[in-house]
């Protein structure tokens, strides 16, 4: 039962490092057409800002690029913590499932997940400055929101924090088991 | 430790092998080579009973507590 029950986690594990570095690449592959795009094609992006910002009329192509930047550092952020998420599931993929080597790497991916939230949240400010210093004076301004994915960023780093310490505290106690005959 | 593990004492006087009482208890010979030198936290009952069964002995044969000196 145990055994087949480690097997399942193992292979579960092991899809599941796959698909997160599948999607660790396709996020690489964006960040760079995110960058690339706000040189080649700037249109698109003042399309998108004019979106996001209705009352911002004349957006320049430095402020694309800008806010390009902003958008891609927020990306990279993200990327870093499904990397770490990536291997923490090779490391439970491995033949330890309960390592404090896991515990680490999960750790690891809360902090960054918790950062890109934080980030997300704050960015706003020069994203919206950038986005608006083209308008006239008394029409430039700063916007600061709180939405549901930044409540559901902070909640779930907060619970990936939660289950790497309980994931250590279970690695110390199988180690403590296993110098038990 | 304070505790000393008197397993090579026992099995000599037994004349038995660790790779036989390991088959004979159910624990690898890793297992009992670590129990041998005292290089483990601890044994389970379920094993010193195993033990204790296969050696006709006590679990005081197996065991002995002789205090650390301090080194100060």
């Amino acid at each position: 039962m145990e055994y087949s029950m480690s097997i399942k986690v193992t292979r579960t594990s092991q899809k599941l490092a796959l698909l997160l570095r599948a999607v660790v690449i396709l996020a690489l592959v964006a960040g760079l057409a995110l960058l690339a795009g706000s040189v080649l094609a700037p249109e698109l992006w003042k399309g998108w800002i004019r979106n996001v910002y209705p009352q911002v009329t004349d957006v320049s192509e430095w402020q694309v690029v800008l806010l390009a930047l902003l958008a891609t550092a927020q990306l990279g952020l993200t990327t870093i913590a499904l990397w770490w998420l990536a291997r923490m599931f090779s490391s439970v993929s491995g033949e330890e499932p309960l390592s404090l080597e896991a515990a680490a790497h999960m750790r690891r991916a809360s902090r960054w997940l918790l950062a890109a939230t934080l980030y997300a949240m704050v960015a706003q400010i020069p994203a919206s400055l950038v986005a608006s210093l083209n308008q006239p004076e008394g029409a430039r301004f700063i916007a600061l929101g709180l939405s549901t994915s930044h409540a559901s960023g902070v909640l779930a780093s907060l619970v990936l924090y939660a289950v790497a310490s309980i994931q250590e505290l279970a690695a110390q106690v199988r180690d403590d088991n296993r110098q038990i005959v | 430790m304070a505790i000393i593990v008197r397993l090579d004492v026992m099995l000599a006087l037994r004349k038995m092998r660790s790779k036989e009482l390991a088959a004979r208890i159910g624990i690898t010979e890793q297992n009992l080579s670590l129990l041998k030198s005292g290089k483990v936290k601890g044994i389970r009952f379920e094993t010193l009973e195993r033990i204790c069964a296969e050696l006709d002995c006590q679990p005081g044969d197996l065991l002995t507590f002789e205090p650390e000196q301090d080194q100060d």
